[in-house]
């Protein structure tokens, strides 16, 4: 299920979620096109290594990655705070090449805010607005709408540091998204904020981004945050895209190990031998529904693997025996950690029965995964 | 139980706030002797000395009078002069000369020093430093053997038509300029080179990012940042220049009176102590006129901190 409309139900304002802005414009307005981006630093570290990346209109789109593996090196390209060492950049269908900072249409929330100290909430809001020569009047009342917008029209008049890292993160925010760029890029900009707010400014982006109809491009390294915030996502590691593609389509259908493990809990198995669709792991033989040419790895999500009672009747193919060696409440659900064969293997059950977990330490159960929900990897 | 309990407790704190009472004493007792010494006593001294009247040999005498500050105001038995005023000015315009001199080359230097590699940085420090650490007299007579009539500096002044044949490039206005410049620079330098070093950049970017480049880049997201090390270095600068004489006296060839010269005749030339102790509260009142104007200003501009200084 796509994050898209979960977070819509949650917000409960359906008509947020028209794209005026979007629309007006052609086809190409907001549109963001890599192609074959290096950059090479002049230690010799090469931080984004020939990233080919198409983000559409109106697209929340997430780079998604360790620390380190380039994603803040890939944002300041589009931005134009770095120079290319290969390869070319379209924003909107022009080309960015020699195109400076200040003449790109493009806004940053900078991770760590960033606010200019000298001037008050309503003056940073509306630095852009003044840059570009927006007269005062109207300068005014978009600010002011911004904020009413962004719940801060009480803090106007403070200064940046008398607010708190959320107040702070909200202005950041409406700095850039007062300008109405075709493009908001965003590295990591919850991150230093504790969870429940994190959560809250999750949900409130999503609606303004939704609303506004601009591509937003979002670097995180927090997966829980990509999948809930993301239409698409690029899973990123040293310097490379390992892979692309819609959230719910990465999840389910990692291209690899690193995207498998980076993307969510995963048990993987090393394959032995392939038989058709048949092959042999350390678990024992599984039967897949779809193998792809370059099979080396499978996988299968936790939520996946289906617990039942010894007594039930087995369905003959991937079936094994396990014993539960523990069990994590974590509330909506229960992640045990099972034994078969001596190999471990996770799963995660939802805890319907009046939240008690059903299975306990020590017990044996029968343990199924179904043929489709088997990913086969390569590397 | 519970009353023994209470009585070592109170013995305990009773001790502590004894040790607290001697600590405070020990802490800040030469801080306090050494204000008291050196700040207090000699201002009071100066003060009250400028309401006595001048003895035969310049020294002060009873009774009190106010004649001393109608001198300041420049009424003697001649009648009203402008002298002591023209004199204020000259000290005030050299107080700002030597401020907005020392900013158009220190500012450049901080960054220039701050963009060099880091064991590079302390050393062109020091360059600017050293000469500091020398005598005043002795700096500003070595500017005066440079700029001297028949030297190399005053020969090619002379053919490049900047001066007249003959003359020297000392005495003059530039050379007292200069002598201001070269005295006062290390002070305008450090603080300035101070902030330009944890400049954060990530601000300077937001600005390109939000439209700005050029001029208004640098006006809104970089000077800014400088604005406090700038204000620190103008308090350095300013408030020994207003009552600084070396260099007029000996760059300008002793034409000009500053209000420092006019201080120190009172107590050496033409001994009058009391019209000298009432010049130099004239002198502390302007300074911290000066200082709370400043400060008024400061607290304007530099908001984002709350307070610079
Ligand atoms: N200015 C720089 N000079 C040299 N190496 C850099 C510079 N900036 C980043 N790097 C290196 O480039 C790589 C990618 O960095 P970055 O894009 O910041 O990663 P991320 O944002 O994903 O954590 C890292 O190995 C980092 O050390
Ligand atoms: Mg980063």
């Amino acid at each position: 299920m796509n994050a898209i409309p979960r977070l819509a139900q949650a917000i409960g304002d359906g008509k947020d979620f028209a794209k005026p802005a979007a629309e007006i414009h052609d086809a190409q307005h907001g549109k963001v096109h890599l192609q074959d981006v290096s950059k090479v630093f002049a230690d010799g570290t090469v931080a984004v290594d020939r990233v080919n990346l198409e983000v559409e209109p109106g697209e929340f789109f997430t780079l998604l990655g360790p620390s380190g593996c380039g994603k803040t090196t890939l944002l300041r390209i589009i931005a134009g705070f770095e120079d290319l060492n290969g390869g070319a950049i379209f924003i909107s269908g022009r080309s960015m090449l020699g195109v400076p900072p200040h003449a790109r249409n493009v806004n940053t929330v900078f991770q760590s805010y960033a606010l200019f100290p000298q001037l008050n909430v309503a003056e940073n809001i509306a630095f852009g607005l003044r840059m570009r020569g927006v007269k005062t009047v109207e300068r005014r009342r978009r600010c002011q709408d911004m904020m009413v917008s962004m719940q801060i029209d009480v803090f106007a008049k403070r200064m940046p540091h008398q607010l708190s890292g959320g107040q702070r993160q909200r202005v950041a925010l409406a700095r850039a998204l007062i300008n109405e760029p075709e493009v908001v890029l965003l590295d990591e900009p919850l991150s230093a904020l504790d969870a429940k707010l994190r959560q809250e400014l999750q949900v409130e982006l999503l609606r303004m981004q939704k609303r506004l109809g601009m591509t937003f491009i979002f670097v995180t390294h927090d997966q829980h945050e990509a999948l809930v915030m993301s239409d698409r996502i690029a899973v990123m590691d040293k310097g490379l895209v390992r892979q692309m593609g819609r959230v719910d389509d990465v999840y389910e259908r990692p291209r690899d190990v690193f995207v498998a493990e980076f993307l969510g809990l995963s048990n993987i198995f090393r394959v032995q031998s392939k038989q058709g669709a048949d092959v042999s792991t350390s678990l024992g033989m599984l039967r897949l529904s779809h193998t792809p040419e370059t099979l080396q790895h499978v996988m299968v999500r936790p939520e996946k693997v289906l617990l039942s009672s010894l007594e039930e009747k087995g369905r003959g193919i991937n079936d094994f025996h396990g014993l539960v060696r523990e069990v994590l409440y974590m509330g909506a659900t229960s992640q045990y950690g099972l034994e078969i064969d001596g190999y471990p293997l996770v799963a995660t059950i939802s805890n319907t029965q009046n939240g008690r977990t059903r299975y306990r330490v020590g017990e044996r159960l029968r343990v199924h995964i179904e043929p489709a929900s088997i990913v086969g990897m390569g590397g | 139980m519970a009353s023994s309990l209470g009585t070592t407790e109170r013995a305990h704190s009773g001790r502590r706030s004894e040790r607290f009472a001697l600590g405070f004493v020990l802490t800040v007792a030469p801080g306090a002797l050494w204000i008291i010494l050196f700040l207090l006593a000699p201002s009071i001294l100066v003060i009250a000395m400028a309401f006595l009247s001048n003895g035969d040999y310049g020294s002060p005498h009873l009774p009190m009078t106010l004649d001393a500050f109608r001198r300041v105001l420049g009424f003697s038995v001649l009648g009203w002069s402008n002298g002591n005023l023209k004199t204020l000015w000259r000290s005030l315009v050299q107080s700002a000369t030597a401020a907005v001199a020392t900013i158009l080359v220190a500012y450049p230097l901080a960054f220039f020093i701050v963009s060099r590699r880091s064991y590079l940085r302390p050393l062109l420090l020091l360059m600017v430093i050293l000469p500091s650490w020398t005598n005043q007299v002795i700096r500003t007579y070595a500017w005066m053997e440079l700029l001297a009539p028949d030297t190399s500096l005053s020969h090619l002044a002379q053919e490049s038509g900047l001066i007249a044949p003959h003359m020297g490039l000392f005495p003059s206005d530039f050379a007292i300029f200069l002598g201001l410049i070269y005295n006062y620079l290390p002070y305008m330098v450090l603080p300035l080179y101070a902030a330009v070093e944890k400049l954060d950049w990530t601000i300077v970017e937001v600005g390109r990012d939000l439209y700005a480049s050029g001029y208004r880049l640098f006006w809104h997201t970089v000077f800014p940042q400088t604005l406090p090390g700038l204000l620190a270095g103008i308090i350095l600068v300013a408030i020994p220049a207003f009552g600084d004489f070396v260099v007029p006296q000996l760059l300008g060839g002793n034409k000009f009176l500053m209000l420092g010269n006019l201080i120190a005749n009172q107590f050496t030339s033409t001994p009058d102590w009391p019209y000298g102790a009432a010049l130099a509260l004239v002198m502390l009142c302007f300074t911290f006129a000066g200082l709370f104007v400043f400060r008024r200003v400061a607290r304007r501009l530099g908001r984002g901190e709350g307070q610079i200084l």
